[in-house]
């Protein structure tokens, strides 16, 4: 093998060590979802905020509560409502009677892991003032600007149903999201667990096995996973076809896509394979890294025409057809 | 016997005479030789031939006179297209000699109306006494009317529509004669239906080269063409992955150590296209073996099911 990538195997046995303790914690809780708690620790290991969407009662919420407590960090949860204010979520500035000056109080943002619940119920307002700070990393109250702690992630929720009074993230800062996950109903089996766990009288207890300093320690080996120029091609043609898809032999798809992906999707794909790579323990990106993770990366990218809502094609369906047909290098 | 009457009775006579060869007119010497002129029809349609003959006869042998040229007549409304002459020896009604010349003259008519052919003089010497003499025929007239259809261009019509049937039924037999040898050359050409795993043994000797020393781009195309084939042989549309191959291949009876080695390929197969490892030739032999045999297997396990379901 090459020396360099040797290393960085080694490096990511070591550093991964606690990938596997976060699993087994977060399996005492939650029972199934394994893709969404690899997810999240992809969200984690490649500093990408996710967007988490799926109908009411699939513990959403439990799981990012139950991650944040396997880590050694500040936590915070913002049920977004119709009335929150920017002011809610990044703080503001409050008049000091007795010194006659303004002091800074901040607001729940800043934490290291943010839960943004029911995200599409609050206004643009309050989306933006939390989508800014998402890119940005850093708030300004005021005539002072103040950098987020690292980490910073958010995970936002939200409910593909009961659409009315919700306002949905514009297409722009959907973007802002790493990944955008599905979240599915578990199984039988799983279900009957869950019944199980839910209806004891003792609650497991979640122990924190990770500190924010171990998290980017970790991040730094993650960045350094070798991507071989193959790989990085084929990120490209991936995206490329969901931007000129007649170019890949999928001309069926040419009138179905409006705006393909941008490329801050090659980015988000190539670092989230980098994260998925860490998380096998492998020091180099295969292309498995990068189909495992593309559908989470582009469903949210991947703007369709009416002609597909009229074909009843969703982007799931288009972005299999383009990661079915895009060759394997 | 009044002079008159005489007179009137040989006018009469000779208008009998006349009369009485409306198209065909004779004339003779000294009763020994004859010359007649007529024509076969004296109406005759546009597009029809005006046939007119010249008939000398006398009794005795055919070298009796020597006839002169008679030359072509004088005509009018009318073409000359040919003519054509014939001896002919026979014997008249009391069963003497007598010779026959017929000089014969086709003519085209040119124009509706009335045509006419001028008298000719027949020229002629008598061969025992040498006398000379000449003798002339009247001028005859044709009516030409209005062309008939010609029968012959009825049986023309009749004989192309015969013909183009039947060359069409020579090209049809044809057609068929040739696309049924075709479809007899194709079958014997066909070769007997290759299995798909022998379709990838062959891929896979066409493809990798063991000797080349490309062991990246040989292992490489060996997980392709596994992955190909699995996709193929369960109709998994688009790109498969690792551990479908190593499912399908359980499904289908593969040893477990087998499996392992074919495990092991795809990951030195990752290692050398995406982490620049290098490929010992002996593992590329060891790999190549496996796959084969796994091909070779699953070959022989599909003859043995075909040939138990035909027997069942």
């Amino acid at each position: 093998m090459n020396p360099d990538i040797k290393a960085i195997n080694e490096k990511i046995q070591q550093e991964s060590v606690f990938v596997e303790k976060i699993m087994n914690e977060v399996s005492k809780v939650i029972v199934g979802q394994n893709y969404m708690v690899e997810r999240l620790l992809i969200g984690l290991l490649a500093n990408g905020h996710i967007l988490l969407e799926g109908v009411p009662g699939l513990a959403k919420t439990l799981t990012v509560k139950t991650l944040s407590d396997t880590i050694r960090t500040k936590f915070q949860r913002i049920q977004f409502t119709p009335d929150l204010l920017p002011a809610d979520l990044i703080g503001t500035l409050i008049y000091n009677q007795k010194d006659g000056a303004f002091s800074t109080k901040k607001g729940p943002i800043f934490a290291n892991l943010i839960l943004a619940d029911e995200i599409n119920r609050s206004p643009a307002k309050v989306q933006s003032a939390l989508l800014e700070a998402m890119q940005e990393r850093q708030v300004t109250i005021g005539e002072n600007s103040f950098k987020l702690e690292d980490p910073f992630l958010v995970l936002a929720t939200q409910n593909p149903i009961e659409q009315e009074g919700t306002y949905p993230l514009p297409e722009a800062q959907v973007d802002r999201f790493m990944l955008k996950l599905s979240v599915g109903y578990p199984s039988k089996e799983e279900e009957l667990e869950i019944i199980r766990r839910q209806t004891k009288k003792e609650q497991a207890t979640v122990n924190a096995v990770i500190s924010p300093e171990e998290i980017i320690k970790a991040r730094n080996v993650v960045k350094d996973v070798y991507v071989d120029e193959k790989i990085e091609k084929y990120v490209i043609d991936i995206v490329f076809a969901t931007r000129e898809p007649e170019s890949y032999g999928l001309n069926e798809l040419k009138n179905l896509i409006t705006f393909g992906a941008s490329p801050r999707a090659s980015i988000a794909l190539t670092l989230a394979a980098k994260a998925h790579a860490f998380l096998r323990r492998r020091g180099y990106v295969t292309p498995e890294d990068v189909r495992s993770i593309g559908m989470d990366v582009l469903r949210h990218r991947v703007i369709l025409s009416y002609e597909a809502e009229a074909e009843d094609m969703s982007t799931e369906d288009v972005i299999r057809k383009v990661l079915n047909r895009v060759e394997v290098p | 016997m009044n002079i008159d009457f005489v007179k009137k009775t040989l006018l009469i006579g000779l208008f009998l005479f006349t009369t009485g060869h409306l198209f065909a007119q004779t004339d003779s010497l000294s009763g020994e030789i004859t010359l007649r002129t007529y024509l076969e029809n004296d109406n005759i349609p546009l597009n029809n031939e005006v046939v007119y003959h010249v008939q000398l006869s006398w009794q005795g042998d055919l070298d009796a006179y020597q006839i002169g040229d008679i030359g072509d007549p004088v005509i009018s409304n009318l073409t000359l297209r040919g003519s054509g002459s014939t001896n002919r020896l026979t014997t008249d009604s009391q069963g003497r000699p007598m010779a026959v010349k017929m000089i014969t003259f086709y003519f085209k008519p040119t124009s509706i109306g009335m045509a006419y052919i001028d008298g000719v003089s027949v020229q002629y010497v008598h061969k025992q006494t040498s006398e000379s003499e000449t003798l002339f025929a009247q001028r005859l007239s044709v009516k030409i009317v209005e062309p008939t259809e010609d029968p012959k261009d009825e049986f023309v019509a009749g004989n192309v529509l015969v013909w183009v049937l039947l060359i069409g039924f020579l090209i049809t037999a044809i057609y068929f004669g040739l696309r049924y040898m075709q479809r007899k050359n194709k079958v014997e050409e066909t070769p007997a239906e290759v299995s798909l795993e022998q379709k990838y043994l062959d891929l896979l000797s066409e493809t990798v080269h063991l000797s080349n020393g490309a062991t990246r781009e040989n292992i490489s195309s060996m997980r392709k063409l596994l992955n190909s084939f699995i996709a193929e042989k369960f109709s998994i549309p688009g790109n498969i992955e690792k551990n479908i191959v190593n499912e399908r291949l359980k499904k289908l009876g593969i040893q477990d150590e087998l499996l392992s080695k074919i495990e092991q390929m795809y990951d030195k197969a990752e290692l050398a296209q995406f982490a620049g490892e290098q490929i010992e030739t002996t593992e590329l032999h060891l790999f190549f073996d496996s796959l084969e045999h796994i091909l070779k297997q699953i070959d022989s396990q599909e003859t043995q099911n075909s040939g138990k379901k035909e027997q069942a």
